[in-house]
């Protein structure tokens, strides 16, 4: 058994069962609850007893706190609550589902779709879903240095092209799409919706959202509990739900409506909000630091370059294969990814071999997640241990 | 000819060759054509013993498999193949 938990200053003590402190460095599959908004979450289950659904008062009550919620949410995405709408869901996977699925089963499949070869496997999925059904698929390039080639993307579009799927920030290598600018450029073709999956990108770079028509994410990458999320899309675009059973807080998702959970969402996003430079700041210390002591060890490549995020360092080690190194380091305590956390059949990772176009680095490469409760210390941790595994 | 062809719906490769797999063997009168999901289809998957690199098409001609291709390749690159082996 692992106990983790984060404290109200910021520091994580984990600790196996034998006493052995624990290094976080997955970040980007999942963060620690942090602890104000666990406590959030447990104050609305306490207070909020009744079903958002419900005509009386205590429904009202509830309904009226996820009113709140989505309010504040837009507002910390910059987004304008005249214009766009939540539907709150079990966490970005289902977002991103309803977006894709909910959107392009509206029309006939004869349609086309835009996406990268950079996603995450829930909109690779559900496009791969559609493929089967007969829609049409075209993946853009991505240039050398791991960014949208807006020339290809213009050149793919054609008069039945309805939907562009973008994620924001890749989970695996970090890097950073210019999401304005894809945003600007698909505003000349109004029958084309463009959706980005934000889920890394949020709390953690400063996007621009309000171009984008819909938008999905999970709470528990930055710092919320598990198990919510949401598609937030201009009011305008319609869908077919996935979940049928009744209007609920959006006609577009049923279920009854799980206000604590919200709640603790829009509160981890306000914590997220507050302390987007701070948080910012440290973490790029700690990348600046653990970047600089990789490029002192031959046997590694680092694959993350300038346009990734802090928050991510993707980098192989030479003649070792990529499981094997997310043990080595899991004995020691340590833990890090060798791909994202939702892909663990294929040993490969994808993104570092569309990025590099080398099996070799595909096939040894890991990821470090770091946050701002990254130490100096853990880095050093992780440090000793490569060099033990190569030397 | 036969063909065998796994996919997986995540698998951005396989959603990149599984249309070219499908005219190519459209082109060449393959009507034995099977296509399986490498989570859905587990068991008959498991048999093939495929690896760890998606998508997979393994070219069968009396019984025999005499072709498997691994990974995404190039248009040119597999039409060669169904041709040399249309020819044999």
């Amino acid at each position: 058994m692992i106990f983790a938990f984060h404290n109200k200053y910021g520091i994580i003590f984990a600790v196996n069962k034998g006493g052995i402190i624990m290094i976080y460095l997955d970040y980007s599959a999942t963060t620690p609850v942090d602890n104000d908004v666990l406590n959030a979450f447990c104050e609305a289950s306490r207070s909020l007893v009744g079903n958002a659904n419900s005509l009386h008062e205590l429904g009202i009550k509830c309904q009226s706190r996820i009113l709140q919620d989505s309010k504040d949410i837009l507002k910390n995405l910059g987004l304008d609550d005249k214009q766009y709408e939540i539907i709150y869901t079990s966490g970005a996977s289902e977002a991103n589902n309803l977006a894709i699925k909910g959107y392009l089963e509206r029309f006939g499949t004869d349609k086309h779709i835009i996406t990268t070869n950079f996603e995450h496997p829930s909109v690779t999925a559900p496009v791969g879903y559609l493929q089967n059904k007969g829609y049409q698929i075209d993946f853009v390039k991505i240039n050398k240095k791991g960014l949208v080639d807006l020339v290809d993307l213009e050149r793919l579009i054609t008069d039945k092209t309805i939907l562009v799927s973008i994620v924001s920030v890749n989970s695996e290598i970090g890097i950073k799409q210019p999401i304005a600018e894809i945003a600007m450029l698909l505003k000349k073709y109004p029958q084309i919706v463009f959706h980005s999956d934000i889920t890394q990108s949020i709390g953690k770079a400063q996007e621009v959202c309000a171009n984008i028509d819909m938008m999905s994410f999970s709470a528990h990458k930055f710092y919320g509990v598990k198990g919510v999320g949401a598609l937030i899309k201009k009011k305008e675009i319609k869908l077919i739900p996935q979940i049928h059973g009744g209007t609920s807080t959006s006609k577009y998702r049923s279920g009854t409506p799980f206000h604590p959970l919200i709640y603790s969402m829009a509160y981890a996003l306000q914590l997220a909000t507050v302390n987007f430079d701070n948080r910012y700041q440290k973490t790029k210390t700690t990348n600046d630091y653990l970047v600089k002591e990789l490029s002192r060890i031959p046997q590694v490549r680092i694959n993350s370059n300038e346009y990734a995020i802090p928050h991510i360092v993707n980098f192989s080690i030479i003649g070792k294969n990529s499981i094997e190194i997310v043990e080595y380091m899991s004995k020691k305590g340590i833990y890090i990814s060798n791909h994202t956390a939702c892909s663990s059949k294929q040993q490969m990772s994808l993104a570092v071999y569309n990025l590099t176009e080398d099996k070799g680095l595909a096939l040894s490469s890991v990821r470090v997640s770091l946050s701002h409760l990254t130490t100096f210390a853990d880095i050093d941790a992780l440090i000793n241990a490569i060099k033990e595994m190569v030397n | 000819m036969k063909i065998i062809l796994i996919t997986a719906v995540w698998c951005t490769s396989c959603l990149i060759m599984k249309p070219r797999y499908q005219e190519l063997a459209k082109k060449h009168n393959i009507t034995d054509f099977i296509e399986l999901d490498f989570d859905m289809d587990e068991e008959d998957v498991e048999s093939l013993n495929i690896g760890n690199t998606l998508p997979v098409c393994i070219m069968i001609k009396e019984e025999k498999e005499v072709k498997r291709v691994i990974g995404e390749k190039k248009v040119k690159d597999i039409e060669k193949i169904f041709e040399d082996l249309s020819h044999e």
